[in-house]
């Protein structure tokens, strides 16, 4: 059964019987068992099977195209198997019938229970406080603890995506939150304030601190039984989490279960630097908690500031105004009535001073751009834990792949332009170098980052551009060239195979030179291929050099996982590089070359194939030799000439005499010494 | 160095005209001495005093053919003077003995003939060669045209085929690992 398995799984993309989909020759996923109450939107929840132990509960959930999950977070959970959630057993692209492409599937093990809420709407019964702490609280507290050490993040903390281990008196293990983005499709309700400021997309991985808030959250509407605000706005929920704090409104004026009080207000404070810890939740829960009183920073104003028609009373809701009408807001920063009210209307002497030295250093004297830098570093002083805010666009720092990647998908060329003005002009680096100066040592790594996306970005040619930073910033994001779409290439290996394919099918790549596949190859090759990306900057698209350059990159691959040769592929790639071969001045060596190339198409070597037209020993040898046979044929020329000339008759005839001369005097002087000798 | 180069030039001519002066002083005393031998002589090599006038090439290898057998066929009347009483009666008995002018003048006829012949032999010889040769040129003329194209012959502009832009084209030594 696992052999025909195994063989159907080879020979039909994974299909068996034209329906189920196989994965890794170890999972069955059934395309005609969804399973609604376990999908989540951007992944479809379908029953899979494994295939050595078909009794085991497992489901799929496959990624909508377009729908990147988040592999590095399930690479880390595969062996987290201490952790209370559910863990990924598996993953990888499959060919989905349902789309007719290949999608991602990740495999899970079903959880006894349901979720805690099937919705945010619904009403359910009120949980016991101690169940909360005991079943919800000390598990989490576990479970965030290990993603803290290796570095990840939940940020899908939310009632309906928790789950029961048992009908009763079992725990509650978080549900899946590799499946999506971070925070996709998470509501604003679970997300602080300064990122409930910031479109989904962009809100990135967040930090622990952002799952702790989740966690506050979840808490008080599992003590509650509902979700007071789940019918607010999120302009109005974000606007009343300014105004009074993300406790007083998630509260939603009820009653708090006793004994989640003091947990829950700390989770939920507004301030990252006041919110609990897990560290305080865990002497809290021990009964040993010891917080001294840190000071609460005040975004109040002392009087109000008009902006569109509104009065601000507080800095970040402002900065947030300022971030999304930019060209109006710097307008107002610089007229003398935001002098004025600086202040009398803050009473924050140093932001004063802060917010003085940024307008009075920008002169307005560089159109758009200046307006726009002056806004971003107004916004980043007035709100500090805020959001980055450029030309309306408003990104986490650690966000800024999810945007772009979402951006490209969509189509968005606005977004995507802004992201790369954001990179290129530094202005991402100098709002992280801004907030490094205000204490926050942890983005130095992320500034750095910056530092090096904005090289990439000064450069024009494939492999760099917007492109790399695309492939940079999303390590799993899989290959987004038009040509291996449908085949979702997420990893390096599965480059090759997917261009063989589609050469196999269709004959040709139509374009050798892809930008999306340079950079894809250029971000997640080991080593260095600067010198083949130099070769496809400096020159035009259609040029053999270029095509040779990109042949270089497609080695490198072949070079990286050796047992993958491509000779579909290489076909092709040796009729696109025949005319590499008059590079070479020497015919039979033209030949030669043309007969490896041949050599090479049925082999599929492509290391050998690029290593044959970029081998510069052979080159300087062709010149060389090409320069001797112009000097032997000026030489020969010349010595055919002397030849034929008449000087050259006159010097055998003159030979001829000489001959004649030394014969004669030979006879003279023999004869001579005969006769006198005898 | 000028001066260093000029002063030897100058003695060397003043050593000319007293080296040409001792030469002259020795050949009359030499004429006076062996008047009998310079008698056969100055009459044996008439054909040579002939051929060195009126030879007009360059180097006068006419003169040179024709001096060399004139001197084969005097020297055997000069080593019966010689051998004889080397007076002027044995001179004039030599000088006036149609078989002496006979050996001089055949000799030098064989002179003549060497120098009329033996150039064009040698000369039709070198022709061929250089023919055989400048074909065997041609020959590799061909292959190096058919090797590396009509432009080494500098007739054609050398310059990207197939209208391809080959610069920058990256070169590796080796695999690119």
């Amino acid at each position: 059964m696992n052999a025909q398995l195994a063989e159907a799984a080879v020979a039909g993309e994974g299909r068996e019987d034209g329906s189920d989909v196989i994965l890794d020759e170890k999972y069955r996923i059934i395309p005609s068992s969804p399973l609604v109450d376990l999908g989540t939107p951007g992944a479809k929840a379908y029953v899979a099977r494994n295939l050595k132990n078909p009794g085991e509960p497992l489901f799929a959930r496959i990624c909508e195209p377009g729908v990147f999950p988040r592999v590095e977070v399930m690479v880390q959970l595969k062996n987290l198997r201490e952790a209370s959630a559910i863990i990924p057993e598996g993953w990888g692209p499959v060919f989905w019938p349902v789309t007719g492409q290949r999608c991602f599937a990740i495999i899970f093990r079903r959880p006894e229970g349901g979720p805690v809420m099937p919705s945010l709407s619904s009403r359910n019964p009120k949980i016991d406080s101690e169940k909360i702490l005991k079943s919800l609280l000390a598990p989490a507290l576990t479970t965030l603890t290990l993603f803290e050490r290796r570095k990840i993040t939940h940020r899908t903390i939310r009632p309906d995506n928790i789950f029961s281990t048992g009908p009763a008196g079992g725990n509650y293990i978080f549900g899946d939150c590799v499946s999506v983005p971070p925070s996709w499709g998470q509501s604003t309700i679970f997300e602080t304030i300064e990122s409930s400021m910031t479109p989904a997309v962009g809100r990135g991985k967040g930090t622990i601190a952002d799952d702790i808030y989740a966690l506050g959250a979840t808490m008080l509407f599992m003590g509650l039984g509902h979700c007071p605000v789940a019918g607010m706005s999120d302009r109005d929920l974000l606007a009343a989490k300014v105004e009074n704090g993300s406790f007083v409104t998630l509260l939603g004026g009820e009653v708090i279960p006793g004994g989640l009080r003091e947990p829950i207000r700390g989770m939920l404070s507004d301030d990252p630097i006041d919110r609990w810890t897990l560290d305080d939740l865990f002497h809290w829960s021990s009964g040993t908690l010891r917080r001294s009183a840190r000071p609460l920073r005040d975004y109040r104003t002392y009087r109000p500031v008009k902006f569109r028609n509104r009065e601000y009373r507080n800095t970040r809701m402002l900065a947030h105004a300022y971030g999304i009408h930019w060209k109006e807001a710097a307008k107002q920063l610089r007229s003398k009535e935001f002098d004025t009210w600086l202040h009398r209307g803050l009473t924050d002497a140093d932001l004063v001073e802060v917010l003085e030295d940024i307008i009075s250093g920008s002169t307005g004297s560089d159109g758009d751009i200046g307006d726009a830098k002056l806004v971003t570093r107004i916004c980043s002083a007035m709100d500090p834990e805020g959001p980055l805010k450029y030309k309306g666009l408003t990104v986490m720092p650690d966000g800024m792949g999810y945007a772009l990647s979402a951006a490209v998908e969509d189509g968005n060329k606005e977004t995507v332009n802004l992201v790369t003005e954001l990179i290129q002009k530094g202005i991402a680096s100098d709002w992280f170098q801004q907030k490094i100066v205000l204490g926050r040592t942890d983005l130095t790594l992320e500034a750095k980052t910056f530092k090096t996306l904005q090289q990439f970005v000064r450069h024009a040619g494939p492999g760099y551009g917007v492109e790399r930073v695309l492939y940079e910033l999303n390590p799993f994001l899989p290959c987004r060239s038009k040509a291996v779409t449908s085949a979702y290439v997420y990893s390096l290996r599965d480059l090759l195979p997917a261009l063989e394919k589609v050469v196999q099918e269709k004959g040709s790549l139509g374009k050798l030179i892809d930008r999306h596949i340079a950079a894809f190859i250029a971000s997640r090759i080991k080593g260095s291929v600067d010198n083949q990306l130099v070769a496809l900057e400096n020159t035009t698209g259609v040029s053999v050099a270029a095509k040779i350059g990109m042949t270089g990159l497609l080695a490198k691959v072949q070079n990286e996982y050796q047992h993958q040769m491509t000779p579909h592929l290489a076909a092709w790639l040796v009729e696109e590089l025949r005319p590499a071969i008059a590079r070479y001045h020497s015919k039979s060596l033209r030949k030669r070359i043309s007969e490896k190339m041949d050599e090479i198409a049925i082999s599929g070597n492509l290391i050998e194939l690029y290593q044959t037209l970029s081998n510069k020993n052979v080159a300087a040898k062709d010149e060389k030799a090409q320069g001797r046979a112009k000097r032997e044929y000026t030489d020969s020329m010349r010595e055919i000439k002397r030849l034929e000339s008449e000087e050259f008759q006159f010097e055998a005839k003159r030979t001829g005499w000489r001959i004649a001369a030394g014969i004669s005097l030979v006879i003279g002087t023999v004869t001579t010494i005969g006769v006198f000798s005898w | 160095m000028a001066k260093r180069n000029k002063a030897p030039r100058a003695g060397g001519k003043r050593i000319g005209k007293s080296t040409a002066l001792m030469f002259v002083c020795g050949g009359i005393a030499f004429v006076i001495a062996a008047l009998p031998s310079v008698v056969i002589l100055a009459v044996g090599m008439i054909p040579t005093i002939v051929a060195y006038i009126i030879d007009l090439t360059p180097g006068r290898y006419a003169a040179r053919c024709v001096a060399g057998l004139n001197i084969a066929g005097v020297v055997p009347f000069l080593n019966r003077l010689w051998t004889s009483t080397n007076d002027m009666a044995a001179a004039i008995d030599i000088v006036t003995d149609v078989y002496a002018w006979l050996a001089f003048y055949a000799a030098s006829g064989v002179g003549w003939l060497l120098f009329s012949s033996l150039p064009s032999i040698v000369a039709s010889f070198k022709t061929y060669s250089a023919r055989r040769h400048a074909n065997a040129l041609r020959g590799r003329l061909e292959e190096l045209r058919e090797e590396w194209g009509e432009e080494i012959s500098g007739s054609s502009p050398e310059g990207l085929r197939e209208g391809e832009d080959n610069s920058g084209i990256p070169e590796t030594d080796a695999a690119p690992a």
